[in-house]
């Protein structure tokens, strides 16, 4: 019959779809591209993962930097993420299956109720007992969840150690005296200390971003950030360069770099550590300096020593006399030096002078009065005027006022302006001594405060031999002089 | 996930754009799963045009998409 068979047609071709439905779902399952079953529950079917279906989920938790697990109300932990065993030190397979108050230090937080506290209480800081023994602070907060009609808890951990380290890390970064910025790989500025702020000028929002070519001047060539990784490679110590600023000024800088990896050990850029070293830079110039002006006055003081042997020796009678008019000399020169190292070789005070070669022969008081503004001589003159006052001094104990106990010696000097110049009026002037007549034949005292001083100093100077006392005075420019109103600082003249 | 993504590239290439996409999530919803006779997941309804088609798997066969979408 037509019409049966039409419907056996039709069934049968029903049932062929049916099955083949069936055998390709199995073939899926079999596949392994099936995720979930779909089986009839008691009220509403229930969906049975096969697969990992939650992998997405289960990736964000394992990826994520705060701790995660899962613990039973009775403490069991269920499941724990990678952040919390690396938390905790400890391995997350063995952590499975522990009580979690196991990694507790301190008894009062081990208790369930201050563990996993009711829904919508903050969370509390505990410390974590790690795998090696360290207490690790930690900041807990947990939620309660139902899984498969268990209750469960899901707890998250922040690693507070970490946070402090970070704390840590900011507050010496921000109080160092050293500019200390990072690069991207790129050469992007990507964080600015203060002392970088103050070293270069940019304020951290004005460079945030921006390239670290623009702290290199101009005239040194390729980019800032293949020199950064060039002394990576070769492994080169701390470097000295150029940096420019904001307003233009070339600063001299000490550079460290080091890469900054991230928690996978890739290099992601660099950091940098730029030491101002402008300050040590002007003392190894100043060192540079002394050590030219050591030289050179070491070769003047033999040619002078040379010059006053020879001549002492000329004027003197016997070894004995040689020899003591020699070392006065010499103590004469020592002193001019003391005085000239105490100022770093720049200058030396004219009081202090006068005081200093006349010690020997008489204290300041009735007998010696000094008077004068506050003076300092360049290293040249302080030795030529220190040898002339030693002479002077000498010739005044041997023949002049201070040979006799109601003698006196004024030593006074003034600053005064004549019409081209401001210059400088040194007198020495002997009181209630002897009678002075003047001398028969002239030595080598007489050549040091007469023809070498003016000569040296292209000064004048006037003797006067007069019966009630003797007088000498200098007088040169104020080129010899530093540090004085009215003068002109010449560190290195001679 | 990976279904989804197949299906909808499939039917953006082979449909260019005439076609009405519901996904359905069923750990939201398992609800609907019984009425439209789903056993497993992901599954891939075709309801129009008649006859009602399913295809079961992560969709990566073209062939079979083609089969179960496309109307001969």
């Amino acid at each position: 019959m037509p019409t049966a068979v039409l419907v056996e047609h039709t069934e049968l071709d029903r049932l062929r779809e049916r099955l083949a439905e069936a055998e390709e779902a199995l073939r899926a399952i079999r596949a392994g591209e099936v995720d979930a079953l779909i089986v009839d529950g008691a009220d509403t079917p229930v969906v049975y993962t096969l697969k990992n279906a939650d992998n997405p989920y289960r990736l964000l938790v394992e990826q994520m930097r705060e701790g995660a697990l899962t613990v039973s109300d009775d403490g069991v932990i269920l499941y724990c993420n990678a952040a919390f065993a690396h938390i905790v030190g400890r391995r997350s397979e063995l952590l499975r299956g522990t009580y979690m108050r196991e990694l507790i230090a301190d008894p009062a937080d081990m208790h369930p109720a201050n563990l996993f506290p009711e829904r919508g209480t903050p969370g509390r800081d505990v410390r974590l007992r790690t795998g090696s023994g360290e207490l690790r602070n930690a900041y807990i907060s947990s939620a309660p969840l139902t899984i498969e009609g268990e209750n469960v808890h899901c707890v998250v951990v922040t690693d507070l150690t970490r946070q402090e380290l970070r704390r840590r890390h900011d507050a010496i970064v921000g109080s160092s005296v050293d500019a200390i910025y990072s690069l991207s790989l790129e050469g992007a500025i990507t964080t600015w200390n203060r002392a970088a702020e103050q070293l270069y000028g940019y304020s951290a929002q004005e460079i945030l971003g921006r390239n670290a070519d623009i702290l290199s001047p101009p005239e040194q060539d390729g980019r800032t950030i293949l020199k950064h990784a060039r002394v990576l490679e070769e492994k080169l110590s701390p470097h000295e360069t150029v940096r420019i600023s904001k307003s233009g000024q070339l600063i001299d800088v000490a550079i460290s770099v080091a890469p900054l990896a991230n928690a996978d050990g890739d290099v992601e850029g660099f950091s940098v550590i730029a030491r101002d070293i402008t300050e040590r830079k002007r003392a190894q110039d100043h060192i540079q300096f002394l050590l030219r002006e050591a030289t050179h006055r070491s070769k003047n003081l033999l040619a002078i020593i040379q010059a006053i042997a020879a001549q002492t020796a000329r004027s003197a009678g016997t070894i004995e006399q040689f020899e003591g008019r020699f070392f006065q000399r010499l103590q004469a020169i020592a002193l001019c030096h003391d005085l000239l190292v105490s100022e770093d070789w720049q200058r030396a005070n004219l009081a202090d002078l006068v005081r200093g070669q006349l010690s020997p022969f008489v204290e300041p008081g009735l007998r010696l009065k000094l008077e004068g503004p506050n003076v300092f001589l360049t290293s040249e003159a302080a030795q030529h005027i220190g040898l002339a006052l030693h002479e002077l001094a000498t010739n005044a104990m041997k023949y002049g006022a201070l040979s006799v106990p109601t003698g006196n010696v004024n030593v006074t000097w003034a600053l005064e302006n004549d019409r081209v110049d401001r210059r400088l009026h040194l007198r020495w002037r002997e009181y209630n001594g002897p009678r002075v007549t003047p001398p028969s034949h002239s030595g080598f005292g007489s050549l040091v405060i007469d023809r070498l001083i003016s000569e040296s100093l292209d000064g004048a100077v006037a003797i006067d031999f007069r019966a009630e006392g003797f007088r000498w005075s200098l007088d040169i420019s104020s080129d010899h002089i530093v540090n004085s109103p009215g003068a002109s600082y010449h560190p290195s003249r001679d | 996930m990976r279904a989804v993504a197949n299906v909808r590239k499939f039917c953006e290439r082979e449909l260019l754009g005439a076609y009405d996409l519901e996904v359905v999530d069923l750990y939201e919803s398992p609800e609907r799963a019984q009425p439209a006779n789903i056993i497993a997941a992901p599954t891939l309804i075709r309801h129009d045009p008649k006859p009602v088609k399913l295809l079961i798997g992560d969709m990566s066969d073209a062939e079979r998409l083609s089969a179960t979408i496309k109307v001969a």
